[in-house]
């Protein structure tokens, strides 16, 4: 091989590593920087995705203020079935999809209960953009992500910081706390 | 790569890297400044204004009847004043159509004129005061000088109008408050404390750096070292831009002042 081929190879492969370490920073950075104070979903996301992989369960797509109706802790205590939860109040039907595709990267549920109340909810694009926040802005960087992102933000005008949530919360370096390092999403 | 039409019709281009700026605030005096700032801008106005003008029949004559009437040295300043007035004229139009932009514009002219008389009487002062001018604090002020002026003719160009340039002038003058530098209030302007904090880091590594390419070139040094040291600082960099930068939603371009040059 020539030399200036083994060069360019060198620089190449130079290249896609200092990309691939640049990415890995910003993930991270983006982690870092998302607001802990908005609500407990982000650390919903984080304690489910700490749970073990390949684990049997149920998986709850379901509201907070249905809790009367299915709750976890009684499911467990009374049918000894282990369920977690990921979702957010108000959770827009056409997230669910890739809701349990994520969930179904890491676990095994056997069940899924999933609210439906929301079925029939044609949300303006205000309360979109909230639960698209709050959905997307605590899940970790992944094809489901993306593709929530792609399918709820059609038509809106600054799309690019909801694919890459650091555009919006960079300015957050102000308010980190201990939370911010301590939570893994 | 960015270039311009020089006035015999040839693009004159600049690669890439070739700077724009060069640290205009080091300069020492008011000429240097605009051979530092905005070069292109600077070099259209001297190919297509400047020197069509010096070397019109009317710059000719007049210079030889002032050189005749005032003597070599002051009948050049006097010729010299149609091209330079005018080239002043055009630049601050060329910022808008506002008497502002006109007022700024010749605020510069009538300086770089003032500058020419006085050099010669300054280079006799210095003389007979036997003061140092090959050290570091006369360059400083200097430094300090040209800034100065500049900041006075930024009023201008900043103000909405004349009058308003004139009451900033004066109460930048009077009630200066040196006391809201330490008792805090200087946050309530629109940077709290974290953001001052910010500002002044990132003007010191602006300075660090600026200073750097004074005397080198700093990417060429920065590629001599080694691959970590070279990765850790463009990422450290990189990520300071990201986090610290000012863009995303809630920023507005347009309130800078300068988007509409």
């Amino acid at each position: 091989m020539a030399d200036e081929d083994k060069k360019q190879i060198k620089y190449i492969f130079g290249t896609a590593v200092f990309l691939a370490i640049a990415n890995v920073l910003l993930t991270l950075t983006t982690y870092v920087m998302r607001p802990t104070d908005k609500d407990f979903f982000r650390a919903r996301v984080a304690g489910f995705l700490c749970r073990r992989q390949g684990q049997p369960g149920c998986g709850r797509l379901w509201e907070q203020c249905t809790l009367p109706l299915s709750e976890q802790s009684v499911a467990w205590k009374q049918q000894g079935i282990t369920s977690y939860g990921i979702a957010t109040a108000a959770q827009p039907v056409y997230v669910i999809p890739s809701l349990i595709d994520e969930v179904e990267k890491t676990q095994s549920p056997q069940l899924y209960i999933i609210e439906t109340r929301r079925f029939t909810d044609t949300d303006n694009e205000v309360i979109k953009e909230n639960r698209l926040r709050q959905i997307a802005d605590n899940m970790k960087v992944s094809w489901n992500r993306f593709k929530i992102v792609t399918e709820l933000t059609e038509g809106f005008e600054d799309r690019l910081s909801y694919g890459f949530d650091l555009i919006k919360y960079h300015g957050n370096w102000e308010n980190l706390t201990e939370e911010s390092w301590g939570i893994s999403v | 790569m960015y270039g311009y039409r020089d006035r015999n019709g040839k693009t004159v281009w600049h690669p890439s890297g070739t700077e724009l700026f060069l640290r205009p605030y080091f300069s020492k005096t008011m000429p240097e400044f605009w051979r530092r700032w905005h070069v292109t801008l600077g070099n259209w106005f001297k190919d297509y204004v400047f020197y069509p003008i010096s070397i019109s029949k009317f710059s000719l004559d007049l210079n030889k009847k002032a050189r005749k009437r005032f003597g070599n040295e002051f009948g050049r300043i006097v010729s010299s004043a149609i091209p330079i007035l005018a080239v002043w004229l055009l630049t601050g139009i060329w910022h808008g159509p506002d008497w502002k932009y006109v007022t700024w514009g010749l605020f510069h002219g009538i300086l770089i004129m003032l500058s020419m008389i006085f050099t010669p009487y300054n280079e006799k002062l210095v003389q007979k005061l036997h003061i140092k001018t090959e050290c570091f604090s006369f360059r400083l002020f200097q430094m300090g000088r040209t800034f100065l002026l500049c900041c006075l003719g930024r009023v201008f160009f900043r103000a909405d109008d004349f009058a308003s340039a004139i009451g900033i002038l004066k109460r930048a003058c009077t009630g200066i408050g040196w006391y809201r530098l330490a008792n805090g209030r200087i946050y309530n302007y629109g940077l709290n404390k974290a953001n001052m904090t910010v500002v002044i880091v990132a003007m010191l590594v602006l300075l660090t750096v600026s200073i750097l390419q004074e005397k080198m070139d700093v990417l060429e040094a920065l590629k001599k070292q080694n691959l970590v040291f070279r990765w850790v600082l463009i990422y450290a960099l990189l990520l300071a831009v990201v986090i610290f930068g000012m863009y995303g939603p809630g920023y507005d371009p347009s309130a800078f002042i300068y988007e509409k040059f």
